[in-house]
């Protein structure tokens, strides 16, 4: 392969994977705004829709690997598409906690559970997602670094957001006269929005790896890779 | 570079994933004894043998990209890489959630609901790993749908385990205002303490998935 038939190659499968990830975070959001709005149609389509991300991901997996195989690559472009190669598993791990949100949608009501803001929490995590994909497409280290650091404030919200959930349940205790089909009911819900709340910082999970991965790839700096 | 050469590089480079693995394994079952024996020292032990793994992690990558830059693999030799560059990533998240353990077992009692079992939770996740990466250093691809049942199993554990601690939440006595903040803590340990399990299955399925990918191109499992 020619020399500038290679570089135009990565830059392709750069632009690619950005645009991948730009599709994962709209169907991402779209899951948790039809989440939080109770709105099953929708869900329902964003289960529908994950074969296609699934074939997408599969071509530029193997993008990369021909990529490495056919030309013997510099360092830095080793490490770009290797770095293209690991985010892509995120990304379509992404996209199956976008169809986890959705299918638990699909029995849902309107509202998930009152005692927490799945929408806020949602957001925030697909924000750091977009910045992570960002921070890859232009090279910013210091967005990853901010990646990260919103995670920590993440982790912490999901943690009172699950602790909240908790403290209503021991509440319940004092509450006389309960049926057992209320009771099944609130167990129910409690557990539906506690995975609600792991599948979010999943997703945060997944942003850090990214911008991990994007750190590493820019300035070979395994600060954040583990 | 001989050709025999390179099939020994190939030869070292599983034998060198499944050391890892075993390592990784070893930590998890290190972090389960941590939380049923409440041991501090052991605790920090794994927390503190995190850096070792990160590192092994690290130089297998490196082997990988090497094998593939140097030697332009086809067809299976490839895909046989490009697993073992995405199976070494779980392996090395396992080895994460092992630390998590670690820290759940310094900082919490992990015993508030005895009528969840924990162990018995992670007996499940070892022996997934272990299939997965006998599946993997064995091609085996029965063992990889094997996997992928045994995670239904697992979730469903886990599932109910979730529900029996939402369950005494509710039906438990009334507490007293100072206990409230330390209970919380513990239960909040205990529910993350099954998503990091749940999780561990989790990475065993993607090595199953992709061990099947490597032996016959069947990305069945992968998603």
């Amino acid at each position: 392969m020619a020399r500038n038939q290679y570089d135009e190659r990565l830059t392709t499968l750069r632009t690619d994977i950005v645009l991948l990830a730009e599709t994962v975070l709209e169907r991402y959001e779209d899951a948790v705004d039809a989440m939080a709005a109770g709105d099953t149609r929708r869900a329902d389509q964003i289960v529908r829709q994950d074969d296609e991300i699934n074939s997408r991901y599969l071509a530029l997996e193997q993008e990369c690997t021909t990529l490495i195989a056919r030309r013997q690559p510099v360092a830095s472009e080793l490490r770009l598409v290797t770095a293209s190669f690991k985010i892509l598993t995120d990304l379509e791990r992404i996209a199956d906690l976008a169809v986890n949100l959705a299918a638990r949608t699909e029995y849902g009501t309107a509202e998930l559970h009152d005692a927490i803001d799945i929408r806020t929490l949602g957001m925030t995590a697909g924000e750091m997602v977009a910045t992570a994909v960002d921070a890859y497409e232009t090279e910013t280290s210091d967005a990853c670094r901010a990646v990260a650091t919103a995670d920590n404030e993440l982790d912490e919200d999901c943690e009172t957001a699950n602790k909240r959930l908790i403290r209503e349940l021991i509440a319940e205790r004092t509450t006389d006269g309960r049926d057992e089909r209320e009771l099944a009911a609130t167990v129910d819900r409690t557990t539906r929005a506690l995975l609600t709340v792991r599948d979010i910082e999943r997703v945060g999970d997944h942003a850090v790896n990214i911008a991990a991965r994007t750190l590493y790839m820019i300035d070979s700096d395994a600060e954040l890779l583990y | 570079m001989p050709r025999n050469e390179y099939q020994s590089q190939l030869a070292e480079l599983r034998e060198d994933v499944v050391a890892m693995s075993e390592t990784v394994a070893e930590r998890l079952e290190l972090g389960l004894t941590a939380l049923e024996t409440n041991d501090e020292e052991l605790a920090r032990t794994v927390i503190e043998g995190d850096d070792e793994i990160n590192q092994l992690y690290l130089d297998l990558e490196q082997q990988c990209t090497d094998l593939i830059a140097l030697q332009q693999p086809v067809a299976g030799d490839l895909r046989f890489i490009a697993a073992s560059f995405k199976i070494i990533t779980d392996l090395e998240r396992i080895a994460d959630l092992a630390t998590n353990l670690g820290a759940y077992a310094e900082t919490a009692d992990n015993d508030v609901f005895p009528s969840v079992n924990i162990q018995e939770i992670g007996e499940t996740t070892l022996m997934m790993l272990d299939s997965a990466m006998a599946a993997y250093a064995e091609e085996d691809r029965e063992l990889c749908y094997t996997v992928n049942d045994r995670d239904d199993d697992l979730d469903e554990e886990c599932e109910i385990a979730s529900d029996t601690v939402v369950r005494e939440l509710i039906e438990g006595e009334e507490l007293g205002g100072e206990e409230i903040e330390p209970f919380m803590e513990d239960v909040s340990r205990l529910l993350l303490t099954i998503r990091d399990l749940e999780r561990v299955g989790d990475h065993a399925v993607n090595i199953a998935a992709r061990a099947l990918y490597m032996i016959d191109n069947n990305d069945e499992l992968i998603y």
